[in-house]
């Protein structure tokens, strides 16, 4: 089970280096709340790899990457200028871009199957992705941009903060809204591009939103939160390429989406601090201590007489209330709680 | 040139662009594209209990799919942990990546391509076909014609409910319009209409007929009900043109009708009047040129007459008071002239009648 041929650990290398960078950079985009563009720019890039093979008529993977990161880099561009210059809906304008450039590209690919180039086998594999086929030299080039991209992450990690927290103090701060928007769509792209030869086009917002969205459930601090998100994304990365080997038919890339998923849903169900059977059980423990207490609070501004004599025995073994049916320390420390909510 | 084709392609066009536009409205979009991906899970669930490709059980699995998912979303958005486009973002992959790995797996002998899920295949329409009333007809069509029936049935049935519902929701739910209703109602309508379309142009392909028209007709229109009509025709539009360019350039039917619909859309927005880009931007440079000219009558109605004048309003030396470049004075003395709200002599420059009149509204304002 735990023996892995060379093959399999060069997958494994590729997918969690791109899980891992794909996670900590797509942290900042759901921040944002942009976390849909990874998937707008991804299907965008498909014209620009066919494009590429038209001009250049080689399959060689950096050539393609290459076309794929100026296809997308203009989508970026268009939908930039759509959302300057018009009062068009985000997400309306990002569904457009999404389909009109993957029908773009269609048409490409159609075209170039069409003129028989022997070659062109393969080229549809973007849209699924086939990390089991990757070279050495594909993880390379891997290494060196989830490399490039951790570093950037870094080294604007105080910048990129403040950019999606607080944008108009940044602004004031900094002045570079825009450039900062665009470095991080430029880092984006890249990685998007690396992503799409892996888990291809539809499966790549996976890899961007979900290993961000699992982290913050547990930890409220950003540095946690970019740094668990690069390990959900490793961690998904290492067991999806495992799956994809050992199980007959698996795709690496769904095997990876469907665990990244599970590891969102179950924390989502499960984390301790915010998951949603934590804070159904808090609400009903809160609930409880109301209905128990409810007489103490009316206690607090009221004379004892509408409470009844087991009531005022009971808060008073409690030590809640002194023997002339006043409040006690701890009785006011006790309202002080309740009256504030339901709390963590 | 295949009419059969052509028709089938004409309806999904249709009934896509109309309830393509209240998704548009209503800022859905991206949930459409989500459903439009998580039908095939319904689709592969449906075929895995009925083993039959053309079961009518597969539509209803599928459009329930689609609910589901809609329903998905909104549960993880009410936890307040996750926003919504993270949670379109999660749910979409997850139930799509499951339907891969199920075709890739359990139905590898079972003609479900992967290929044919996300591009469709409009080239494939006249193959499969079904008898209606002793005609032959291709199936595809024949479904697409009953769900564009459904779709026009239900929004004119429903128009005023609808409406309401999209532009002032919580309005609908003071008046008793049942918003929820409504909304999964619509949704369902989405939902079928993505998972009749997915035989003919595919999962992702599909976005750009429901999305691109009402975009393209927005640039244009005010009114919901000239948006409905005029996305129709831009589809209709869309479709004929993509299906000649397929037929001249050999190439996909469903990917260049697609590719036509973005094409649209680009030109409304450059070119559209009054809301185009180019317009905006023209409008924009007259009224930045309007207010320079307003501040220069500003600037001579305030120094004409007094002891600087002759270097405030002389015309080598204004540019450095009105701290423009001297390029730019030239060029705003200039158009302010044309307009006949200025007069130069002899290097000064002075107010016209015009100019005076212009000068004294400001004055009392």
């Amino acid at each position: 089970m735990f023996e892995f041929s060379y093959t399999l650990r060069l997958v494994m290398l590729g997918t969690m280096m791109l899980g891992a960078s794909a996670g900590m950079l797509g942290t900042f985009l759901v921040l944002r709340r942009q976390a849909l563009i990874g998937d707008a720019l991804s299907h965008a890039a498909l014209p620009g790899i066919m494009i590429a093979y038209l001009f250049t008529g080689v399959r060689s993977l950096n050539v393609l990457l290459v076309g794929a990161f100026l296809a997308a880099l203009t989508a970026m561009a268009v939908l930039e200028l759509i959302k300057r210059r018009t009062r068009i809906k985000f997400d309306a304008s990002m569904a457009l871009i999404l389909s009109g450039f993957f029908g773009v590209g269609q048409v490409l690919l159609s075209h170039i199957q069409q003129s028989g180039v022997a070659s062109q086998a393969g080229l549809s594999t973007f849209i699924f992705g086939q990390a089991a086929s990757m070279l050495r030299a594909d993880v390379r080039v891997i290494m060196l941009i989830s490399f490039v991209v951790v570093v950037f992450i870094l080294f604007f990690y105080k910048e990129l903060k403040l950019y999606v927290f607080d944008t108009p103090y940044f602004n004031v701060a900094m002045r570079g809204e825009r450039f900062m928007s665009a470095l991080l769509n430029f880092f984006l792209v890249l990685v998007i591009v690396i992503g799409i030869r892996m888990v291809g086009v539809i499966l790549m917002s996976a890899l961007l939103i979900a290993p961000s969205v699992a982290s913050r459930q547990i930890s409220n601090r950003l540095v946690m939160v970019v740094l668990l998100a690069g390990v959900f994304g490793a961690v998904a990365g290492f067991f999806g390429s495992l799956a994809s080997a050992r199980i007959d038919g698996m795709p690496t890339g769904p095997a990876i989406a469907v665990i990244l998923g599970v590891i969102v849903i179950v924390l989502l169900l499960f984390s301790p601090r915010r998951g949603v059977i934590a804070n159904q059980i808090r609400l009903k423990r809160y609930k409880r201590l109301m209905k128990r207490y409810k007489p103490l609070i009316h206690l607090k501004e009221n004379s004892a007489d509408a409470l009844s004599q087991t009531t005022l025995n009971i808060y008073r073994n409690e030590g809640l209330i002194d023997q002339t049916n006043h409040l006690t320390t701890r009785g006011e420390s006790l309202i002080h709680r309740l009256m504030g909510g339901v709390r963590p | 040139m295949n009419i059969e084709i052509l028709l089938t392609a004409l309806l999904v066009a249709l009934s896509t662009s109309l309830v393509g536009v209240f998704l548009v409205l209503r800022r859905l979009s991206m949930i459409a594209d989500a459903i439009s991906h998580t039908v095939l899970l319904g689709i592969v669930l449906a075929f895995l209990l009925t083993r039959d490709l053309n079961s009518p059980l597969l539509i209803v699995g599928a459009t329930l799919m689609g609910v589901l998912t809609v329903y998905a979303i909104e549960l993880l958005i009410k936890t307040r942990n996750i926003k919504e486009d993270a949670s379109i973002g999660v749910i979409f992959t997850l139930l799509f990546a499951v339907s891969i790995i199920i075709i890739n797996t359990l139905l590898r002998d079972v003609h479900l391509d992967t290929h044919t899920v996300l591009l469709g295949n409009l080239e494939f329409v006249p193959f499969n076909r079904m008898d209606i009333f002793g005609v032959s007809l291709p199936a595809a069509m024949v479904i697409m014609g009953v769900v564009l029936m459904i779709n026009i049935g239900f929004i004119s049935l429903f128009y005023k409910e609808v409406k309401l519902v999209s532009f002032d929701t919580a309005l609908a739910g003071v008046l008793g319009f049942a918003p929820v209703i409504i909304h999964y109602a619509m949704m369902t309508l989405v939902s079928l209409t993505a998972v009749a379309a997915f035989d003919a142009v595919g999962a992702i392909l599909v976005i750009a007929l429901m999305i691109a028209p009402p975009l393209s007709a927005l640039q244009f229109t005010k009114t919901l009900f000239s948006t409905i009509l005029l996305s129709l025709i831009i589809a209709v539009f869309n479709t004929v043109v993509g299906y000649a360019m397929s037929i001249i350039l050999d190439v996909t039917i469903s990917g260049s009708i697609a590719s036509i619909a973005l094409f649209t859309f680009m030109v409304t927005l450059i070119f559209a009047p009054r809301k185009g880009i180019l317009f905006q931007y023209l409008d924009h440079k007259r009224a930045k040129e309007n207010i320079m000219i307003d501040t220069l009558i500003m600037h001579i109605g305030n120094h004409a007459g007094s002891i600087d004048a002759e270097d405030e309003l002389g015309e080598e030396t204004i540019h450095t008071h009105m701290r423009w470049s001297p390029r730019m004075m030239t060029t705003m003395l200039e158009k302010a002239r044309a307009k006949g709200l200025i007069n130069i002599e002899n290097n000064a420059i002075m107010l016209s009648n015009k100019g005076i009149a212009r000068f004294k509204t400001f004055k009392e304002e």
